[in-house]
């Protein structure tokens, strides 16, 4: 691998004005971030309320849990954002990757200072998300259990489909017959479907006077029995460790229940993340040659000036170093090889529009890393494939679709990172969050859609001027149409509003996607070698 | 004696020790020099002592119990003719200076390393050697010993006035004396130490004597051979002293009118002299730093503990003469090639609590770290025990330089750079010493330890200390960890919070101390500021690991508590009952005073233990009645068990019987 020499001045203006800019892209992120882990208007006074009851505050819970001063790696913080009256900070649950006793586990916690850690659409699909990064990075997933259970206002978007309540109890089941420990702490009341996290756990752990499991809690007990039974009576710590066996310990405070969770973590038998299975090739790491923190001054403010993707992965990757892939041809795209954190990876990255070039290029780079057994690395920013007579003379459509078909089928681990643009085809292609990248990050200067906020409010407003057929038209009706395509483009496509539905797993300051990454690829590292792929048919 | 014993030839030697620790060590050091092998000898409790494992062969001779080894002549003799052993050294204590020990040797038809019995007889009763150093010409304190009644003594004590000294007349160490500051007191006094020295020294002849209120201790080391040489190796300053047991010393006495030094030598060899003394041995003086008057003490017939410090002044190693002494060889030096060159200063590390009263500590040495650069006369390596049935003393630490403010300078930086882990020893106590005023001037006195306060360790210090560990050990987990990102990012988080996990660290005193991680990120704290040893628990596979700090000098000790065992509930409450009498340390009952049934009030000494040859009162904390006694005198005691109890106020047995539910 030679190394990367950097063409960037850091002196310049427009060095300046960038790096200002995303000094307040990360400003707003930081903001954003402290709205999901707490604080802050109306939510002081449920923080309180917690904390009087001598309950734990839930990320302080899971250091209580982790190995002392290891990562964690969260997912999706600041999903809910701008949905539910944007009162549901993180959708009210915590989901990430923490060590224990060097073993990593999935953490998924509730968080109950917000809405009593009740179950809204976005708490479900990033509690399944979470069991589906356990899954494919076989990892055993600790619950600590604090939720009022489903948001009934909306049971409709929570409990009836596939990947709603049901589909966690399901994959619940599945991680526990694959040999991943499920692991139980109920630190709240789980009422009905809520007491399947713990009764479907392998070992689970209740805490007195707060913990508490019932399928039907007092009041539906009073309701159907005319039986009148204190919580605790019901379904506490006690009943449950001495006399159900729903729970197979009872600790008296929380901190008792975490010593006792380290112990029994201390006897699951997993691989460590020390216990690289040598598929992945790794030497010891290196830090990038370049400073990280020169990304920021990269990425142009202005999101018509391109950047030069090379000048991305010096900033990533070990010592700077990379051996490009077919570097004379398709240079839209750019591959080749590298190490981030002492994994052999092969990255691909964007410089703008794809054409059929780089399409070939890009498959015939995921073909040479599927068959060496290398994992993959996508830095997404591109406006898509080439359109025009050109370039559907030459083939995009089965050009892009090869991309597409290889990116689909390749079974080592892919990442993506969104560092900018991901619009139209060019996200599939590029690995989007349909083509199951492993984890999947984006930067807050990032943008996703169909298309360009631009392009969109030509494109959609000609056809609906079309569709109007002839009928009159007013310059203030075209504007408003005009003004109306643009602006939910713009909404739709922002970064926020993305990160927020989970069709990613975080937004990231540019300077933690080598670790981030880092962390990723170590997590496989762990893992046998993926089995090779079905051979699938391209269009010639 | 017999011509194989006698051989000059160094290498036909075989020297049994009949000691232990430190001076064990040392004697075998120089006899292994001179080519000689070496014996020990040594009781249960010192099996795996490094003495012992060092020694060219070794021999159990008995129990803890000191009369039934190292006091026993008999088995100690036994041990010398089981190994053919040739020659017998006493150390310094035990039997070094009993003179039907020294005859036994002979007569057993080995080489005595020490001097003639008669010179043991003469100075070893108090009585005896003021007569001789009297008619020697050396000055004698003003002093009584003509009778033994309390009566005729508080007499001698009213015409030599108040305050008086009363001390036992076998005594040494510090035990059997008493100052009495008047007449009023001199009763309880005089029988206090009478039956200290009975216990001691199977004696409780008395002597009283002038009290100086300014006094410091010089001492005047001697030498001489069995061909009628003697010399002296110049002054030793041993004031530092708390109930008479030393804790520093330095070579050459500083500060000394010439007079006073010439005349200290003068007599001390005039001394030795007197008594035809053929070994090493000490004439120990009072000398007012007023005036610069010295008084005789005593002589100590044996090696010193604090004699390393002549032998860096003068170059000699006084166990060599000691031996070619003992061999019949003639001194290798006249008095005139004595040259006292520089200064050294020497530091008793001992294994107890300056801050609590010098109470005697135990423990395992879990960390030693010792710094170059100075000499360490030792009884421990990292891994031994320290027992509660020997002296606190397990190492000197004894430093030279081109004078004395070198010197000290050259003591300031080894004890920051040394670490003995595991308990608490007094090296904080001497890096807090060498900064006093008195001492820094040369003018301390014995009275000094007397008439300042020690400093306790605050909570800012253990803090201090603890965060250092802290950073130690987090640096000690890293490096366990794997190379990768997980192994190397610390708390890395995508949410902008600081980790609010903490580093439980368990002091060797038993105090938790948590240190949060958030506050070991500042750069300055990663940096550990004094000598550190971090052991990851190699002296036995379930030991935890232990990080030991060097803070002021002090080494404190931590053992990271893991979670599940800093958060596992409280098993059965530690102790016993409230107002029961528990053992604070392992001891030996030396006394009971009360028996079952007997009502005891508040402060009431109800039971006397023995560790470390110091005797500690246990009192009744409140009012109550003897309900059981759980040992008896003699018996080894163990930390936190429970000794006597007191019966149960009537009240609370009502209201247990309250509580009996009635069957229906």
């Amino acid at each position: 691998m030679r190394p990367i020499e950097s063409a960037i001045d850091t002196g310049t203006d427009q060095f300046k004005t960038n790096t200002k800019a995303y000094g307040q892209l990360l400003a707003t992120l930081d903001e954003r971030l402290h709205w999901a882990i707490g604080g802050g208007r109306g939510r002081d006074r449920s923080i309180q309320r917690h904390l009087d009851r001598g309950k734990v505050l839930v990320r302080d819970r899971i250091d209580m849990v982790t190995d002392t001063n290891t990562p964690f790696l969260e997912f999706s913080t600041l999903s809910g954002w701008g949905q539910y009256d944007n009162d549901v900070p993180g959708a009210g649950i915590v989901t990430g990757v923490g060590l224990v006793h060097g073993v990593p586990y999935v953490f998924i916690a509730n968080d109950a200072t917000v809405k009593g850690g009740s179950l809204v659409p976005m708490a479900i699909k990033k509690h399944v998300r979470a069991q589906d990064i356990a899954a494919e990075n076989d990892l055993g997933v600790i619950y600590l259990v604090d939720s009022g259970g489903a948001f009934l206002p909306l049971q409709d978007e929570i409990f009836p489909d596939k990947d709603h309540f049901g589909g966690s109890f399901y994959r619940q089941a599945r991680l526990s017959a694959q040999g991943l420990p499920q692991l139980s702490v109920v630190l709240g009341g789980c009422t009905a479907g809520g007491a399947y996290v713990p009764a479907l756990s392998d070992e689970v752990i209740m805490v007195e006077g707060i913990g508490g499991i019932y399928l039907g809690g007092p009041p539906i007990v009073k309701a159907a029995l005319g039986e009148i039974i204190s919580p605790d009576d019901l379904g506490g710590a006690e009943v449950h460790t001495r006399i159900s066996g729903v729970s197979d310990y009872m600790a008296a405070t929380e901190a008792e229940a975490y010593g006792r969770l380290r112990e029994i973590c201390a006897t699951t038998n997993q691989r460590s993340i020390e216990d690289r299975q040598g598929w992945i090739d790794w030497v010891e790491p290196e830090p990038p040659a370049y400073d990280p923190a020169e990304l920021h001054g990269i990425v142009s403010a202005d999101d018509r000036i391109p950047f030069d993707a090379t000048e991305i992965v010096a900033r990533i990757v070990d010592g700077s170093r990379f051996s490009p892939f077919k570097p004379e041809w398709g240079s839209s795209i750019i591959c080749g090889f590298t190490r981030i954190w002492g994994h052999l990876v092969g990255v691909i990255a964007n410089n703008g529009i794809i054409f059929s070039e780089s399409a070939l290029k890009a498959t015939h780079f995921i073909e040479l890393c599927e068959q060496r057994r290398i994992p993959l690395v996508f830095l997404q920013n591109t406006s898509g494939y080439m359109v025009g007579s050109d370039s559907e003379r030459g083939g995009i459509a089965k050009n892009g679709a090869k991309m597409v078909s290889a990116v689909a089928n390749a079974t080592m681990p892919k990442y993506t990172v969104l560092i900018g643009g991901s619009y139209g085809a060019g996200n599939y292609g590029m690995c989007g969050r349909g083509f199951n990248p492993r984890l999947l990050f984006a930067w807050p200067n990032s943008r996703i859609a169909t298309m360009a906020a631009d392009t969109a409010e030509t494109v959609l407003t000609d056809i609906r001027l079309g569709g109007l057929k002839g009928a009159e038209t007013t310059e203030e009706e075209i504007a408003e149409i005009r003004a109306g395509i643009r602006h939910q483009y713009e909404t739709q496509s922002d970064p926020y509003h993305a990160t927020s539905r989970l069709w990613d797993d975080g937004l990231i300051d540019p300077v933690q996607t080598r670790d981030v990454l880092g962390l990723a690829l170590a997590l496989a590292a762990r893992q046998d070698e993926p089995a090779a792929g079905p051979a699938l048919v391209y269009r010639m | 004696m017999s011509s194989t014993s006698m051989s000059s030839e160094m290498s036909d030697q075989k020297l049994l020790v009949a000691n232990r620790g430190e001076i064990a060590r040392r004697v075998m050091r120089t006899a292994r020099r001179l080519g000689m092998a070496t014996v020990a000898v040594h009781a249960e409790p010192d099996a795996t002592a490094p003495f012992v494992a060092e020694a060219d062969e070794a021999v159990l001779i008995g129990p803890a119990d000191l009369t039934q080894s190292y006091l026993s002549i008999e088995r100690i003799l036994a041990a010398a003719a089981e190994t053919g052993a040739t020659a017998v050294h006493p150390g310094y204590g035990f039997l070094s200076e009993n003179a039907g020990f020294a005859r036994a040797v002979i007569d057993a038809g080995l080489v005595w390393v020490g001097p003639h019995p008669g010179a043991l007889e003469s100075m070893g009763g108090k009585i005896e050697a003021r007569r001789i150093a009297d008619t020697a010409g050396v000055p004698i304190i003003p002093g009584f010993d003509s009778s033994q009644d309390p009566d005729d003594l508080a007499k001698a004590a009213d015409e030599i006035g108040y305050p008086v000294l009363v001390k036992a007349a076998a005594g040494g160490g510090g035990k059997g004396i008493r100052i009495v500051k008047q007449p009023s007191e001199f009763g309880a006094g005089l029988a206090e130490a009478r039956s200290e020295a009975e216990r001691s020294f199977g004696s409780g002849d008395m002597i009283v004597e002038r009290y100086i209120t300014r006094p410091r201790h010089v001492e005047v080391q001697v030498v001489g051979d069995k061909h009628g040489s003697v010399i002296d190796l110049g002054t030793r300053e041993c004031s530092v002293q708390r109930r008479y047991q030393k804790l520093f010393e330095e070579a050459p006495a500083p500060n000394l009118p010439d007079a006073t030094r010439q005349g200290l030598r003068d007599r001390g060899r005039a001394l030795a002299e007197a008594i035809d003394y053929d070994s090493a041995g000490t004439v120990e003086f009072i000398v007012d730093d007023e005036t610069g008057d010295f008084y005789f003490l005593e002589m100590n017939t044996r090696l010193q503990v604090e004699h390393p410090v002549t032998e860096l002044v003068t170059g000699h190693d006084l166990v060599e003469l000691q031996i070619r002494s003992a061999l019949g060889q003639p001194l290798p030096i006249a008095q005139s090639d004595v040259r006292i060159q520089g200064h050294a200063v020497e530091a008793r590390i001992n294994a107890e609590d300056p801050a609590n009263g010098f109470a005697p500590q135990i423990g395992t040495v879990t960390n030693l770290v010792v710094p170059d650069g100075i000499r360490w006369d030792s009884a421990i390596e990292a891994g031994s025990a320290i027992s509660p049935h020997y002296d606190s003393m397990v190492a000197k630490l004894i430093v030279g330089g081109a004078d004395r403010t070198e010197a000290l300078a050259r003591l300031r930086t080894a004890l920051d750079g040394l670490v003995v882990g595991g308990l608490t020893t007094n090296t904080g106590f001497h890096r807090w010493l060498i900064d006093q005023s008195p001492l820094t001037a040369g003018r301390i006195t014995t009275r000094f330890l007397d008439e300042t306060e020690i400093p306790p360790v605050g909570a800012e210090q253990l803090t201090a200390a603890a965060r250092t560990a802290a950073v130690v050990w987090l640096a000690h987990l890293e490096t366990g960890r794997s190379a990768g990102p997980w192994g190397r990012l610390g708390h890395f988080s995508l949410t902008p919070r600081a980790s609010t996990q903490t580093i439980a660290l368990r002091h060797h005193t038993g105090e938790l101390v948590e240190v949060p991680v958030a506050d070991l990120d500042n750069p300055s704290d990663r940096r550990a500021r004094s000598a550190v040893d971090l052991d990851p628990g190699s002296h036995g596979a379930l030991r935890s690991p232990s990080i030991a700090v060097n803070l002021a000098g002090a080494t404190h000790t931590f053992e990271p508590v893991p979670r599940s065992m800093r958060w596992a509930p409280d098993s059965a409450a530690a102790g016993s009952s409230a107002g029961a009498i528990v053992a604070p340390f392992p001891a030996v009952v030396a006394e009971i005073r009360v028996g079952v049934g007997d009502p005891v009030a508040g402060g009431d000494v109800v039971i006397v233990i023995e560790a470390m040859k110091m005797l500690h009162s246990l009192a009744a904390s409140g009012a109550g009645t003897v309900d059981e006694i759980r040992v008896a005198v003699g018996d080894q005691v163990e930390t936190k068990q429970t000794l006597v109890t007191f019966a149960v106020d009537e009240e609370v047995d009502h209201e247990v019987d309250h509580e009996v539910e009635t069957p229906v």
